[in-house]
C-alpha cells in the first residue's frame, strides 16, 4: 500500500510536470493550440556540417571551431529546406566574434540561386534575430560580412522560421517553475477532493473492466490452451516454446532488415505474424485452468496505459504505422502476459525466451560471418540496419549471457559440498563455453558497432556484474577448482572464437562474394574531414553512402521534435535537415507519435521495471535474476539518445515490454 | 435436421462454387491474375443510357419506337464525359436498328469545348471500336450526315481493348463450375470413405458455445456496475441509450464530415452505447441461451470476414467488424439472457418512435414541402428520408400488432400508433421513393399476414374497429391540416432552413425520374405516375432508374478482400452500390456473399418462426428482415443507416434458438 502511495505521488508529479510543459509551450507559442503546443509554424535549422563548410572567403578552422574571413567582403550561402518559400525570421547564433559588431548584408536567393534582395544586418555575439521580408519566396540565403578581412567568426546555429521564437532555456525554466507550482497545487487539491468522494468505496470501473476483459480471455484461453498446451508434456511444451520464440525473434529481425517496419502496407502483416506467434506461445504455455490476476499494480497499470494510450490517439490522428503496434501489443501482448502470469513456474518461460535468444544469436553470428562484411573505419551494423540497433542487441545478449552465467555459478556454488555431488557435471564445460563465448561476442558486437551509449551501458552492466562475479569466482577458487579451471579454459576458447569472428566478418563475405547490403541501411563513420580524405586515398569508394557521426546534430533533432509536441500525436517522422529523421530519443518518439501524456505510463513503466528488477536481482528468496534489471537499465539509457522504440523489430524492445509477464506476477503476488 | 444440415452445406458449396467460378472465369477471360480486381479490363466509363435519348441538332429521339432519328446533313448530338479520368484509349459504340452502314464523324472536345481531334468511322449494327488519340476528353460530338434511324445501346470509353468476346463467358463459366463440382465430389467421396462410421461430434458448435460463454463471462463482470439500478430506471436508461444510438449516425450524416477520424469516433461512440445497453440489460437469469445455429454461424463468419477484409484494407477502429464483435454481440448475449427480452425490444421501439416524433416536429417547423419537388424531410435526400420512414414504420406496426390483441387497449397507445402510421404514409407519398414504397407495402403485407391468427378473438375485433375509426380521424386531420401546415408554417413563420442539398431538383438526380413523375405541379399524382412509367417503359434503365449501370460497375470491381469507399458510377459521381449484397461484396470481397446470404435466409426463417410461436414482438423481427431485404435490393442499406441498424439489432432477438442445436 505504501508503495502504491509512492507511485501515486510519482505519477502526480509527472503529470504536473507534463501539464506544466504543455502550458509553458502554449504560452511560448502565444496561443492555445492542442494540435501543436508551440504553434511554431515552419522552422528550418541549417545542418551543423553546412555551418562548418568553407566558402571562398570563409575558411573553417576546426581547432578554433569557427571561420576565418579572408577578404574585406566575405560571403557564405546557405541552402534552405529544399523548397522555395517565404520566411519571416532568421536567427543566427554567434559564439565567437573577433570584432563586434559586424555589419553585413543578408541576401535573398530564389530556387535557382538568382539574387532577389539585399537587406542590411548587423551581427554581434549571442543570438541575433533578423526580421526578413516575408513577401519573397526564397530557396537560399547568403550572409555577406563587410570590413572583416582576417577576422574570426564562429556561428553555431542558423535557424529560419515563420514565427518568432521566444524560447530560451531560462525563460522556459522560469515559466515552468511558476506553472508547475500552480498545476501541482491544483492537482493535489483535485486529488484530495477525489479521495474524499471515493472514500469507503473499493475498486472502481477500471477494475471491473479489467476483470471483464480477463474473464473473456479466460474462456477463450482455456478452450484454446487446453487444445494446444494441454495436450503437451512439459518438455514438449518447452521445446515448442523455445522454437516459437526463436521464430518470433528471427521474424522480427528479418522484418527490420527488410524495411517492413516503415512500410504501411507490410507492417500490418509483419505485426500480425508477430502477434500470432505470441498468441501461439501463450496457448502452448497453458498448464492449468486460467485464473484472473490482479492487474492493479503500477506496472500493469502502466503497461495497459501505454497501449491504450497508443490506440486512443487513433481517434484523433490518422496514422499508417504507429497504432498497429498498440493493437498487436494490447491484444496479443496482454494475453501473453496473462498466460505467463498464470504459469506454475514463470521462470520457465523466461528461460525458454533466453534460450531462444541464445540460439538466434549464434545463428546471427554465423549469418554475419558469411553475409555481412565489416567495412574499414565504418561502424558495423551486423544483422541490423544501423550500428545503434546492433549495440542494443549486443547489450541485450550480454545481459542474457551474464544472467545465465550468474545462475550457473550460483547453482554450482550452492551444491558444492553437498554429498553425492560430483565436482563438475557433464555439460558444465560446454555450458561455460557457450555463455562465455556468447558474452565475449556480445561485447565484440557492441564494440564493433562503435555506439558510445551502447558501450557505456555495457560497461555499466559490467560494473554491476563484475563484483558479483569476482566474489563467486573467489568462492569457486576455494571450493570448486576444477570448475574454475573449466571456466578459465572456456574464456580462452571464447577469446579464440571472438578472434575467428573478428577475422571472418572482415574478410569472409568479401572472399565469398556474398556481402549483403540492406535497403536504406545506415552506415556511420567516426572519420573527420582530414582523416576522411586520407581514408579515401586508400579506399576511393569506401565511404560511398557513409555518413559522418555528428553528435552535435542531436540537440537540433530533439528541438525539432520537441516543438511539434501535441496532445494526441502525429503520424510519421519530422523532416530535419531536408530529410526525414527519427528522433533519437525514446521519450520524444513516444510523445511525438502518441501525444505528450503517453509519457505518464511510459516513464512509470520504466521506473517500475527497474524497481521490480532490483527486487528480482537482490531477492533473498528464490533464484536471483538480474535480467529484468539489466533490461530496465539498458532500455532507460538507450531511451535518452537512441531510437529504442523499434516496435516489433528488435528483440530488446520485445523482451523489455514482455517482461511485464514476469514482473507483473511478482507485483500481483506482492499486492 | 440431418437433411437441413445437408441442404445448408449444399447451399454453401453452391454459392462458393458460383463465386469461385466467376472469379476464375473473369481472370481467364481477361488473361490476368489480379486479386484486387478479377475482371481486370482497365478503367472504363459508360455514358449513362439516360443521355442516349437527349435531343441534338437535327437529332431526335422517338420514344414510341425507341430509336433516334437524324434528319439529313450534320445531324449531331454531344455527349459529355463526366468521369474523373479524361484520358481514354478506346471508344466502344454499340448500335442497333441502324438502317444501313454509314460514315459518322466523332469530334472529341476538351474542357473549353474546342475540338481535340476528329475521327471518322463507318458505323454498323453491333459494336464499333474507335482508337482514340492522346488528350483529355470532356465530350464527344457524334455527327451523322445521312437521314437514318438507329438506337444507341452503349457508349463506352475504355483504357484497354476488350480481348475476349462475351459469348465465351457462359462456356468458360460452365467449364469452371463443372470442374469445381467434380473436385468437390472427389473430396466429398474421400471424406465419406475415411469417415464411414460417422459418429455425432460431441464438440459440434463448440466455438459458438465458447463465444457465447466468453461474452457471458465478460458481461457477468461488467454487469456488476449496474446491478443496483432498479428495473424501471434501467428501462429509461436503455431508451436513452437507444436514442443516442439512433441519433449519432444521423448527426454524423448531417455534419457531412466523412473523415476517417469522424468514422472512428462514431464507431467508438456507438460501440460504447451498445455495450452500455448490454451491461445494463444483463441479468443473471437461468434463461437458456444457445447460439448453436446457422444464423449465429453465418453472422460470426460474416463479421470475421469483415475483420479480415478491414485488416487487409488497413481500416482501424472504424471497422464494422470491431463494432459488431466487440459491442453488438455482447448486446445480443445480454438480450438473450433476459428473463423478459421483450422489455429491450419495447425500449428500442419506443426510442425509434421518439426519434420519429422529434423528426416530424422538426419537419413541420423547419422543412417545408414545395410542390414539384420530392420532400427530403430530415435528410437532404428524398430516398434516404423514405428509407428512414419505412424503417420507423416497423416500430409502429410492431407496437400496434402487439397491442391490438390486448383486452384493454389504451387510447393513448392506439392514437400514437395510428397517427404515426398515417403521418408516415403522408411523408412517404411526398418523397416519391419507389423502393421504399415497395418495402412499405411489403411491411404492411407482413403485418396483415401476422394478424390472421388473432382475427377471430373478440377483443381483437373490438380493438380493430377502434383502430379503423381512429385511422379515419387521423387521415382527415393529417390529410387536411398536415400538408397545409407542412407547406405553410415554415414559410409563414420564416423558420425554413435553407440547406443546399435539401431539395434535389426534379430530374437533376439520375436516380429519380421526378420530372416526368410529378409533372412540376402540386396536383400531380407523383408516385403512382412514377411507378407506371417505370413498369411500362420496357427499359432496364427506366425500371431501375439507372441502378443497373451502378450494379454493373460494382460487379466489374469484384475482388478478394474488398475496396475502400464507393465507386465512381453514374455521371462520374461516387455513390454506393444501391444494393446490399453488391455493397458488401464490394467492400469486403466476393466470398462474403456466402455468410451474408445465409444470414439473410436464416433471419427470415427464424423471424417467421418467431411469429408462428407467438414470440413477443415476433413481428418486429420479421418486419426488420423484410425491410432490410426489400430495401437492400435497390437502395442504400449502408453501414449504420437506420435500415441497417434496425436489422442488425433485431437479429439479436433471433440468436438464441435452443431447438436448433437439440435437433
Amino acid at each position: 500500500m505504501k508503495k502504491v502511495g509512492k507511485f501515486h505521488i510519482f505519477l502526480l508529479l509527472l503529470a504536473g510536470a507534463l501539464i506544466s510543459v504543455m502550458l509553458v509551450m502554449m504560452r511560448l507559442g502565444g496561443s492555445i493550440n492542442f494540435q501543436e503546443f508551440m504553434s511554431a509554424g515552419r522552422v528550418y535549422d541549417v545542418e551543423p556540417c553546412e555551418l562548418q563548410q568553407n566558402s571562398k572567403n570563409w575558411i573553417y578552422e576546426r581547432e578554433n571551431g569557427g571561420h576565418r574571413l579572408i577578404k574585406e567582403k566575405a560571403q557564405k550561402r546557405f541552402f534552405l529546406d529544399g523548397s522555395v518559400q517565404t520566411w519571416d525570421f532568421l536567427y543566427v547564433t554567434v559564439e565567437q566574434l573577433s570584432k563586434e559588431p559586424v555589419d553585413g548584408v543578408l541576401k535573398y536567393y530564389d530556387g535557382e540561386g538568382k539574387k532577389l534582395l539585399e537587406q542590411p544586418i548587423s551581427l554581434s555575439r549571442g543570438n541575433n534575430m533578423v526580421q526578413m521580408d516575408s513577401s519573397l519566396p526564397i530557396g537560399w540565403i547568403g550572409i555577406l560580412l563587410s570590413d572583416v578581412q582576417g577576422e574570426f567568426i564562429s556561428i553555431t546555429k542558423i535557424q529560419i522560421r515563420t514565427t518568432p521564437s521566444w524560447f530560451t532555456p531560462m525563460h522556459f525554466l522560469s515559466l515552468f517553475a511558476v506553472a508547475f507550482a500552480g498545476v501541482m497545487a491544483m492537482l493535489v487539491l483535485l486529488d484530495v477532493l477525489l479521495r474524499r468522494l471515493r472514500k469507503g468505496r473499493k475498486g472502481g470501473v477500471a477494475w471491473v473492466i479489467l476483470a471483464g476483459i480477463q474473464s473473456g480471455v479466460n474462456v477463450v484461453g482455456n478452450v484454446l490452451g487446453e487444445r494446444l498446451g494441454g495436450r503437451l508434456y512439459h518438455q514438449q511444451r518447452e521445446s515448442l516454446r523455445r522454437f516459437l520464440f526463436s521464430v518470433l525473434f528471427v521474424w522480427m529481425m528479418v522484418g527490420n532488415a527488410a524495411g517492413w517496419l516503415k512500410s504501411a502496407q507490410m507492417y500490418r502483416y509483419h505485426a500480425l505474424v508477430c502477434a500470432a506467434l505470441l498468441l501461439f506461445i501463450s496457448f502452448v504455455s497453458w498448464e492449468r485452468p486460467l485464473q484472473n490476476r490482479s492487474w492493479r499494480g503500477p506496472l500493469m497499470k502502466s503497461w495497459l496505459g501505454i497501449w491504450l494510450g497508443v490506440i486512443l490517439c487513433d481517434l484523433f490522428v490518422v496514422r499508417q504505422v504507429e497504432s498497429i503496434t498498440g493493437y498487436a501489443m494490447l491484444f496479443a501482448g496482454s494475453i501473453f502476459v496473462y498466460f505467463w502470469q498464470n504459469m506454475e513456474r514463470p521462470g520457465r518461460m523466461l528461460l525458454d525466451m533466453m534460450e531462444a535468444l541464445e540460439a538466434t544469436f549464434f545463428l546471427g553470428i554465423i549469418y554475419c560471418m558469411i553475409f555481412r562484411m565489416k567495412r574499414p573505419a565504418v561502424d558495423y551494423n551486423g544483422i541490423f540496419k544501423s550500428p545503434e540497433e546492433l549495440a542494443m542487441y549486443g547489450v541485450l545478449m550480454a545481459a542474457v549471457f551474464l544472467t545465465r552465467l550468474d545462475w550457473f555459478l550460483a547453482g554450482r556454488l550452492a551444491v558444492s559440498g553437498r554429498r553425492g555431488e560430483s565436482a563438475a557435471r557433464t555439460g558444465d564445460f560446454a555450458f561455460c563455453i557457450k555463455n562465455i563465448t556468447g558474452g565475449a561476442l556480445s561485447l565484440f558486437l557492441v564494440l564493433r558497432s562503435g555506439h558510445a551509449v551502447g558501450i557505456a551501458i555495457f560497461m555499466m552492466i559490467g560494473i554491476f556484474y563484475i563484483p558479483n562475479l569476482a566474489k563467486k569466482l573467489y568462492n569457486m577458487a576455494r571450493k570448486r577448482r576444477v570448475l574454475l579451471l573449466g571456466i578459465v579454459m572456456a574464456a580462452v576458447f571464447a577469446y579464440a572464437c571472438t578472434a575467428v569472428v573478428f577475422v571472418s566478418i572482415k574478410y569472409f563475405p568479401g572472399i565469398l562474394g556474398m556481402d549483403l547490403k540492406y535497403r536504406n541501411e545506415l552506415f556511420l563513420t567516426g572519420l573527420m574531414e582530414e582523416e576522411r580524405e586520407l581514408y579515401l586515398l586508400q579506399y576511393p569508394t569506401g565511404l560511398y553512402g557513409v555518413q559522418t557521426k555528428e553528435p552535435e546534430k542531436l540537440p537540433i533533432i530533439w528541438q525539432n521534435y520537441g516543438r511539434r509536441l501535441n496532445l494526441f500525436g502525429h503520424g510519421g517522422d519530422v523532416a530535419v535537415f531536408r530529410r526525414v529523421i527519427q528522433p533519437y530519443n525514446g521519450y520524444l518518439d513516444m510523445a511525438y507519435h502518441h501525444g505528450i501524456f503517453i509519457l505518464l505510463p511510459y516513464v512509470a513503466y520504466q521506473v517500475m521495471v527497474i524497481a521490480l528488477g532490483i527486487r528480482f536481482a537482490v531477492r533473498k528468496r528464490g533464484r536471483r535474476n538480474p535480467l529484468p534489471l539489466f533490461l530496465g537499465i539498458s532500455y532507460l539509457c538507450f531511451s535518452f539518445c537512441a531510437n529504442v522504440e523499434i516496435s516489433w523489430g528488435h528483440p530488446l524492445w520485445l523482451c523489455y515490454y514482455l517482461s511485464a509477464g514476469l514482473l507483473g506476477r511478482a507485483e500481483a503476488e506482492k499486492t | 435436421m440431418q437433411k437441413n444440415n445437408r441442404g445448408l452445406k449444399f447451399t454453401i458449396l453452391l454459392i462458393t462454387g458460383v463465386l469461385l467460378s466467376w472469379m476464375l472465369t473473369a481472370m481467364y477471360l481477361t488473361e490476368s491474375m489480379n486479386w484486387s480486381c478479377f475482371y481486370d479490363v482497365g478503367n472504363l466509363y459508360d455514358i449513362s443510357s439516360g443521355y442516349y435519348r437527349q435531343p441534338g441538332i437535327r437529332w431526335t429521339y422517338d420514344s414510341t419506337a425507341g430509336v433516334i432519328q437524324t434528319e439529313g446533313k450534320d445531324a449531331s448530338c454531344c455527349f459529355y464525359v463526366n468521369s474523373r479520368q479524361k484520358n481514354w484509349n478506346y471508344l466502344y459504340l454499340t448500335i442497333r436498328d441502324l438502317d444501313m452502314e454509314s460514315q459518322w464523324q466523332f469530334e472529341f472536345r476538351d474542357q473549353d469545348g474546342k475540338i481535340l481531334f476528329t475521327k471518322s468511322q463507318t458505323v454498323q449494327n453491333g459494336r464499333n471500336i474507335l482508337q482514340l488519340e492522346e488528350g483529355e476528353i470532356y465530350a464527344v460530338n457524334i455527327i451523322v450526315n445521312e437521314r437514318t434511324s438507329f438506337s444507341i445501346r452503349r457508349i463506352q470509353f475504355r483504357e484497354k481493348e476488350q480481348n475476349f468476346a462475351w459469348n465465351q463467358l457462359p462456356w468458360t463459366f460452365l467449364r469452371v463450375l463443372i470442374s469445381y463440382v467434380l473436385v468437390v465430389f472427389i473430396i466429398y467421396g474421400f471424406v465419406r470413405y475415411y469417415k464411414r462410421a460417422e459418429q455425432p461430434n460431441p464438440r459440434r458448435g463448440i466455438w459458438a458455445v465458447t463465444t457465447q460463454k466468453m461474452y457471458a463471462h465478460m458481461l457477468g463482470c461488467f454487469g456488476e456496475l449496474f446491478q443496483r439500478i432498479p428495473q424501471a430506471s434501467k428501462s429509461g436508461l436503455r431508451k436513452l441509450l437507444f436514442l443516442a444510438v439512433l441519433l449519432i449516425p444521423y448527426i454524423v450524416n448531417k455534419m457531412g464530415n466523412n473523415t476517417i477520424i469522424v468514422a472512428r469516433r462514431e464507431n467508438l461512440l456507438l460501440a460504447s452505447c451498445f455495450f452500455l445497453i448490454a451491461i445494463l440489460s444483463w441479468e443473471r437469469s437461468r434463461q437458456r441461451v444457445d447460439w448453436r445455429n446457422p444464423l449465429v454461424y453465418s453472422w460470426l463468419a460474416l463479421w470475421l470476414m469483415v475483420l479480415v477484409s478491414d485488416f487487409v484494407l488497413g481500416r482501424s477502429i472504424q471497422s464494422a467488424g470491431i463494432l459488431m464483435m466487440g459491442a453488438m454481440a455482447p448486446l445480443y448475449m445480454a438480450w438473450n439472457s433476459m428473463r423478459r427480452p421483450e422489455r429491450l425490444t419495447r425500449d428500442f421501439l419506443a426510442a425509434l418512435r421518439y426519434l420519429y416524433w422529434a423528426g416530424s416536429v422538426y419537419c413541420l417547423f423547419f422543412q417545408s414541402y414545395e410542390p414539384g419537388y420530392r420532400y427530403t424531410g430530415i435528410y437532404g435526400n428524398a430516398n434516404l428520408f423514405a428509407s428512414y420512414l419505412t424503417t420507423v414504420n416497423i416500430s409502429f406496426l410492431a407496437n400496434l400488432s402487439e397491442n391490438l390483441g390486448k383486452e384493454k387497449l389504451k387510447n393513448r397507445v392506439l392514437a400514437e400508433n395510428i397517427l404515426g402510421l398515417v403521418t408516415i404514409w403522408g411523408f412517404l407519398q411526398m418523397t416519391e421513393s419507389v423502393t421504399s414504397l415497395v418495402a412499405y407495402i411489403a411491411e404492411w403485407t407482413v403485418f396483415l399476414w401476422g394478424q390472421f391468427p388473432a382475427e377471430k378473438r373478440k377483443s381483437y375485433q373490438r380493438n380493430l374497429k377502434r383502430a379503423l375509426a381512429m385511422c379515419l380521424v387521423c387521415i382527415v386531420i393529417v390529410g387536411i391540416s398536415g400538408k397545409w401546415c407542412l407547406s405553410n408554417i415554415p414559410r409563414v413563420w420564416e423558420v425554413q432552413l435553407k440547406e443546399q442539398e435539401r431539395q434535389p431538383l426534379t430530374g437533376e438526380n439520375p436516380l429519380s425520374l421526378v420530372a416526368e413523375a410529378s409533372g412540376q405541379s402540386a396536383n400531380a399524382s407523383g408516385i403512382s405516375e412514377r411507378v407506371r412509367e417505370k413498369v411500362t417503359s420496357g427499359e432496364w434503365y427506366d425500371l431501375f432508374a439507372g441502378r443497373d449501370e451502378i450494379w454493373k460497375n460494382y460487379i466489374r470491381s469484384w475482388n478478394l478482400f474488398g475496396h475502400y469507399g464507393y465507386l465512381e458510377s453514374l455521371e462520374g459521381k461516387t455513390m454506393n452500390a444501391h444494393n446490399a449484397l453488391l455493397q458488401v461484396m464490394h467492400s469486403n470481397g466476393i466470398f462474403i456473399a456466402v455468410p451474408f446470404l445465409l444470414m439473410l435466409y436464416y433471419s427470415l426463417k427464424y423471424s417467421i418462426e418467431a411469429v408462428f410461436v407467438k414470440k413477443k414482438f415476433g413481428l418486429f423481427f420479421l418486419l426488420a428482415a423484410v425491410n432490410y431485404i426489400v430495401q437492400g435490393l435497390a437502395e442504400s442499406t449502408s453501414y449504420l443507416g437506420y435500415c441497417w441498424l434496425i436489422y442488425y439489432i433485431a437479429l439479436g432477438g433471433l440468436f438464441s434458438q435452443p431447438g436448433e442445436a437439440d435437433a
